[in-house]
């Protein structure tokens, strides 16, 4: 017994974990640019460069402003003209993509690698009908439960992302109105969903591939969450968009979303996020957005 | 199906017949001393140099020509005995070996080796109690699984885990059987010890490819642990206490020769020994704190013989470990006053129990019985309580807990027969069924706020129950003296949710003689597991989710082919060589971002479902008889994985794909009194998965435009790109004997980690002192040294 104070501390001092620094045994990777362009074929042309650091460079990750960016409509051969726009911002002044077209895009910058992408817009899909229902859940607090019906195209992979935006309309001073939009949450439980590392069944917006509908009209239920009804908020305008995307926009938007989610919990599995870019990284990737106030 | 192993039968019965003029000497081979069985003892006839082995209740079976036989008998550790007979007819005939653990090595002949160019068996390792018992290991704590993590082909997981990674398989695909009965978590203490008591096993044997149809379920290897049956001629006792822990065995008849009991208990105490230190902590303080960990586990058996033809044995294990925090406050505002109380815990255990019946049908068929229940349990709970008193006489309480389970419990019934139609046959061939109930991950809530309505609701993954069913038959054939083969089928079937899998199994193995002393072998097995396990692979806690094959994600399977070659070499030396090629489907991985905690998401969505390989090519240089024993292993191997929704489809390194793995583990024994183990292992660095470049990404991915902002992204490259610094470690003990009047004790000393070697348990990125981003390791243990003392009688 007079030994259990040595064996105690004997223990202390034997799970003593050791913290030490070790050499990171990876080459240290050079700045490579950065590409970030999701485009859709109701907006302007516009493409923000950057560049990106080795892991261990404390380094600010800054824009880069003096690269020369470069679209071509694949097809036309036709040259997208872009302007900066100052902080890694390059953009057209009126062009934009247009539905079913691909478009390739060639970045180059002092001390840089060159980098490219290239992507197609799918076309626009049909919303055949919107059903909604407001449904009062708790005192004064609203759901808007919504059918929405699309047509999905036959034979080829799609993907589409739905997302549901509020636009407010604020008079500041008479006659001097300002709008804001905030995108607001969704609840679904919509088997094809893309789910994977969601803590509930709340979205910010509706990941949705077509492998089990492919060519049917498919009718994806799900609710708008804290929806204020137009006797509560007449400024309120709800606008429910499908984007039909592509392959990229979407993995690049599931893989980033996951990243978001899961990079603060040390039990996740590490998630690498989609990049198009040729020697660099980031996102060039189109899509079609379809809209309708609900 | 059924009818063409009764088609087979039939034809062998026939054949058992025409040589209806030999004789079959039959019988158990047991210990002197002691009564305990032999598993794997060898019996050959000298004159016609047949032979045959004892099956894994120690009984054998032997037909030769009706003339004069020199019966001889050996087996590791044990003095070889001949017996020269004039069998008329068919006789039983029990070997008693005496035990002999230590020869001088002039007194080693080659009979008394292990024969292992005979076997037609590969890839398979005995693995000696005595070893278990001489080397030193983490704390002191005497560890099968870490022991056997010490031979080729066979990984460890993270720094002082106990968990088993075999040929490029995962923890799952090892076939844990305690006495028949499989145990689905092997770790105590966060998985740094292992739920193996030395002390209450009898035999261990490791099959790492090659298997024999008898075995199923489980792709990677089979562990097949054989508890002792007790001591059926005396009371015997041993024990010790160490850092950790202190056990103690007991076995004896009950009725001498006839029915005997072993029961051996463990329990770790630091718990215990912290209370008064936490007492005197809390002494006059407002908050009181408690907490501890210890675990404990139990084996105990009965073994009754009927006749020397039928034996009864009930056996159990049943362990649980348990990590538990508590905390109270008592305060007083204004003139209420508060009692607030938090209980915190975390426990597993695994509970098995058997009940076997051995019989003796006739010489040549042995039949054995077997009932089993297993259960494995994990759950952890957070419970928060808090009273409120309002003078004059009004009590408020409010109470919240959430507690998570998981676990699978199994039910199951087997037949198993040995037919020894001739010397140059050994068929074995049976069946059985396992109902498996799984919970993989159920989450319980309860809420009472004093006022509203109370909630309690529970959710997660349902239970979910399935049948395995399985019919085997294997053949050890004798073609020639040089040439054996053993064929077999292993057929199984699963139900779950109204799927049914089916899934049919051969097995070959070949054996070629070269000389009398070395021989070549080639396997090829196919398995079949409907049982998956989600693990994650950051943490060491026992969270490890058993989960089956449904409709959405399918049975693994593997082929596996192994070529090699063994040989004894001089003084007692023996080596084997081995290659093998290794292709696995189904397996399932987490999917990028998803990890086992929180949400009451369907399992079966987390997860994606892929492919892997693994090849490589094992030594092993071993001695098992001498004054100096052990072996030397070394493993060159590639273990990958391939997963459509993981990587981008990308092949990837497996976590523990370990190029070069080396493990020496040698004992000395200088005499009786003194002996000394050594350990040094050598493993490539596991592949992790860090970032490498940061790079900016779109913040507000459902805002319209790149305007809305861009945050910073990590690049990982691809899954398990780094690789964390090598592993290596010596281990140094030596254990001093000494007879005493009534009792034999040993102090063993130990130093784990030696050179205080600094093993990388994990690695992550953080700011040094200058804000310089900088990579770490934390590593757990350095130089440990450890003490016990241990007593037999």
């Amino acid at each position: 017994m007079k030994k259990i104070p040595f064996y105690l501390l004997l223990l202390c001092i034997s799970f003593v974990a050791c913290e030490k620094e070790i050499p990171f045994r990876s080459e240290v990777q050079e700045p490579k640019l950065v590409i970030n362009s999701l485009f859709n074929a109701d907006s302007t042309w516009a493409v923000n460069v950057s560049r990106s650091l080795d892991v261990l460079n404390p380094d600010d990750l800054q824009t880069v402003n003096d690269a020369v960016v470069r679209i071509t409509d694949e097809a036309s051969g036709d040259v997208i003209p872009l302007s900066f726009r100052g902080n890694g911002i390059y953009a057209a002044d009126s062009a934009q993509p247009s539905a079913n077209r691909s478009y390739r895009i060639d970045v180059a910058a002092p001390g840089y690698a060159d980098v490219s992408a290239r992507d197609a817009i799918p076309g626009a899909i049909q919303i055949v009908s919107v059903e909604t229902t407001l449904v009062e859940v708790d005192v004064n607090v609203y759901e808007l439960e919504v059918e929405v019906t699309f047509a999905d195209p036959p034979g080829v992979p799609n993907y589409y992302m739905i997302d549901v935006r509020a636009f407010v309309t604020y008079e500041f001073n008479p006659g001097q109105e300002e709008t804001f939009d905030y995108s607001v949450n969704l609840a679904s439980t919509d088997p094809n969903l893309e789910t994977e590392g969601r803590f509930d069944d709340i979205y910010d917006y509706i990941l949705l591939q077509d492998q089990a509908f492919d060519g049917q009209n498919y009718t994806l239920k799900f609710a708008v969450q804290d929806y204020f009804p137009p006797g509560v908020s007449e400024q309120l305008v709800y606008r429910l968009s499908i984007v039909s995307s592509s392959q990229a926009f979407f993995d690049y938007r599931r893989t980033y979303l996951l990243y978001q989610e899961s990079r603060d919990n040390p039990f996740a599995q590490p998630v690498q996020v989609f990049t198009n870019v040729e020697n660099g990284f980031g996102i060039f990737a189109g899509g079609t957005r379809t809209s309708q106030d609900i | 199906m059924i009818r063409s192993i009764l088609a087979t039968l039939f034809i062998l019965a026939i054949h058992g017949t025409l040589l209806a003029q030999n004789v079959t000497l039959s019988g158990y081979v047991q210990d002197l001393d002691t009564g305990e069985p032999l598993i794997g003892a060898s019996v050959y006839d000298v004159n016609s140099g047949k032979g045959a082995l004892t099956n894994s209740y120690g009984f054998y079976s032997l037909t030769l020509p009706a003339d004069s036989v020199v019966l001889r008998s050996s087996f590791v550790g044990y003095q070889s005995m001949e017996f020269r007979l004039l069998p008329e007819k068919d006789q039983t005939f029990p070997i008693n070996l005496k035990s002999s653990l230590v020869l001088d090595a002039v007194e080693i002949t080659a009979s008394d080796l292990e024969r292992i160019e005979e076997q037609t068996q590969m890839s398979a390792i005995d693995v000696s109690m005595e070893k278990v018992k001489a080397l030193p290991v983490l704390l002191g704590e005497k560890d099968l699984l870490k022991t056997i993590q010490l031979l080729p082909g066979v990984q460890s997981g993270n720094e002082g885990a106990s968990g088993i990674y075999v040929r490029g398989g995962g923890p799952d695909q090892n076939l844990l059987l305690l006495d028949g009965v499989p145990i689905y978590n092997a770790s105590h203490l966060f998985g740094f010890f292992s739920v193996f008591n030395a002390d209450a096993i009898n035999s261990v044997k490791l099959i790492k490819g090659g298997f024999p149809a008898r075995y199923g379920g489980r792709l990677s290897s089979v562990l097949d642990i054989r508890m002792k049956e007790g001591n059926l001629k005396e009371f015997h006792g041993e024990g010790s206490v160490g850092i950790v822990s202190a056990k103690l065995t007991l076995e004896g008849p009950i009725i001498k020769d006839k029915t005997s009991f072993i029961v051996s208990g463990r329990r770790t105490y630091l718990d215990v020994l912290a209370r008064p230190f936490i007492a005197l902590a809390n002494a006059n303080q407002q908050e009181q704190i408690n907490g501890g960990y210890y675990f404990w586990d139990l084996n105990a058996k009965v073994n009754h013989k009927f006749s020397d033809n039928s034996r009864l044995f009930a056996s159990g294990y049943f362990g649980r470990d348990r990590f538990f925090a508590r905390f109270r406050d008592e305060y007083t505002l204004g003139s209420e006053s508060y009692d607030d109380r938090f209980d915190n815990s975390l426990q597993w255990g695994n509970a098995i129990v058997a009940l076997r019946w051995n019989k003796i049908i006739s010489p040549k068929l042995f039949v054995n019985v077997t009932g089993t229940y297993s259960r494995y349990k994990f759950d952890v709970g957070i419970e928060q309580e808090s009273t409120v008193t309002v003078p004059p006489d009004s009590i408020r309480q409010e109470r919240f807990s959430a507690v998570y389970l998981s676990g699978i419990e199994d039910w199951g019934g087997k037949f198993d027969f040995d037919y020894f139609p001739s010397a140059n046959h050994a068929i074995k061939f049976g069946g059985g069924n396992t109902y498996h109930t799984f919970t993989p991950g159920v989450n319980q809530f309860q809420v009472n706020e004093g006022s509203g309505t109370p909630i309690d609701t529970t959710f997660g993954s349902q239970s979910q129950f399935a049948h395995e069913h399985w019919l085997y038959l294997e053949d050890d054939w004798k073609l020639s003296s040089r040439l054996k083969v053993n064929l077999g089928l292993h057929a199984s079937g699963f139900l779950v949710r109204q799927k049914w899998y089916t899934s049919l199994q051969p097995r070959a193995a070949v054996r070629f003689l070269l000389d009398e002393r070395s021989s070549i072998k080639a396997s090829y097995a196919r398995m079949t597991q409907f049982l998956h396990l989600l693990t994650n692979p950051s943490i060491g806690l026992p969270t490890d989710l058993w989960v089956p094959a449904t409709d959405q994600v399918p049975p693994q399977q593997s082929h596996q082919v192994a070529l090699g070659y063994a040989r004894r070499l001089p003084k007692g030396f023996q080596l084997t060589v081995e290659a093998y090629y290794k292709d696995m489907q189904n397996l399932i991985e987490y999917k990028d971002g998803s990890s086992f905690f929180g949400n009451g998401e369907d399992w079966q969505n987390k997860v994606a479902v892929g492919d892997g390989n693994s090849y490589g090519a094992e030594f092993l240089l071993e001695r098992k008889l001498g004054k100096t024993t052990g072996w030397i292993g070394y493993t060159l191997s590639w273990t990958n994985r391939q997963f459509d929704d993981l990587n981008f489809g990308e092949v990837f390194p497996y976590r523990y794909d370990r190029r070069h793995d080396i493990g020496i583990a040698i004992t000395h024994k200088f005499n009786e009194k003194v002996d000394i183990g050594l350990v040094w292992v050598y493993g490539t660095g596991n592949a992790v998965t860090l970032g490498q470049e940061r790079y900016l990404g779109l913040t507000d991915l459902s805002g319209p435009s790149i305007f809305d902002g861009l945050d910073e992204v990590e690049n990982i490259g691809s899954r398990n790109n780094y690789r964390i610094p090598s592993y290596h470690r010596l281990d140094l003990g030596v254990n001093l004997h000494k007879q005493l009047r009534k009792y034999k004790r040993t102090w063993s000393f130990g130093l784990y980690n030696a050179y205080s070697r600094q093993n990388p348990f994990f690695l992550y990125f953080a700011f040094n002192q200058s804000n310089e981003r900088r990579l770490y390791q934390l590593a757990l243990f350095p130089v440990i040294p450890s003490v016990s003392y241990s007593f037999k009688f």
